[in-house]
């Protein structure tokens, strides 16, 4: 677990899958953070579940992050996966910005699992 | 009316305690949480947009924030002087599918704004460049 900023993190490997659960704000202070946690996860494995479900807050720079890496993901077999509650301000932010049109939303963590 | 102005530095350390004692001064006036959180939002990513592009990452410059809250009607103004940034609001579209396959982070920040916001106007006066972020609430 790291809590350098406003965000917390934590990873946890089941199976091939790495799950990345955030707690708190993630924005252009925090975003390197994840960054980091992010590529540390993609080294080990390309099926990565982000589970939102307790995140606070997003911002523009952590959609990026996450848009970022997606391709490079996917053209190694993986995916990113996002399990999030679903009226939430966070899952409206992901909506207004069309990223149901890009990447699979789950409200329960076990179907995201299940989906790889 | 309540009404406070605060002058940060330019520096992304700074966004956090600001939108903290935003939503303090939001709760005061009975916003609820989940309208705190949009408005908290289209700040930061005005701020953001502020320190990348108009200061161009430069952490010692001033950003005036001035907050007014009068008859229901939120005003957040944030002042600095560095770069000029026009705004086209009929333009301000996100397309995710290019966005993806062109490998590009950016392109949201004024598009958040324009859906948490009523109205968002970017401009100049008295040798200041402006964000103004209005929002009608209650």
């Amino acid at each position: 677990m790291s809590n350098k900023t406003n965000l917390e993190i934590n990873k946890e490997l089941k199976g091939d899958i790495c799950i990345i659960k955030l707690n708190g704000s993630l924005n252009a202070y925090s975003s390197p953070q994840f960054e980091e946690e992010l590529k540390n996860c993609i080294s080990k494995t390309p099926k990565i579940i982000l589970n939102l479900k307790e995140l606070e807050y997003i911002s523009s720079i952590g959609l990026g992050v996450i848009i970022g890496y997606l391709e490079e993901i996917r053209e190694k077999g993986g995916d990113i996966k996002i399990y999030i509650e679903d009226n939430s301000v966070i899952k409206e932010i992901f909506e207004i910005t069309g990223f149901p049109k890009i990447m699979s939303f789950f409200e329960n963590l076990e179907d995201a699992i299940q989906s790889f | 009316m309540a009404e406070i102005s605060i002058t940060i530095n330019s520096n992304p350390i700074f966004i956090p305690p600001l939108l903290s004692f935003l939503d303090s001064f939001l709760k005061a006036e009975d916003i609820e949480k989940e309208e705190r959180k949009k408005i908290a939002i289209a700040t930061e990513e005005a701020l953001t947009n502020i320190i990348k592009h108009s200061y161009e990452n430069k952490k010692d410059k001033i950003i005036i924030v001035e907050i007014k809250f009068k008859k229901n009607l939120l005003s957040i103004i944030l002042k600095h002087k560095g770069k000029s940034f026009s705004l086209d609001n009929n333009n301000i579209k996100v397309n995710i599918n290019k966005i993806l396959k062109e490998k590009k982070r950016g392109g949201f920040g004024l598009f958040i704004i324009k859906n948490f916001v009523d109205k968002l106007e970017i401009g100049e006066k008295e040798g200041w460049k402006f964000y103004l972020l209005k929002k009608k609430l209650k």
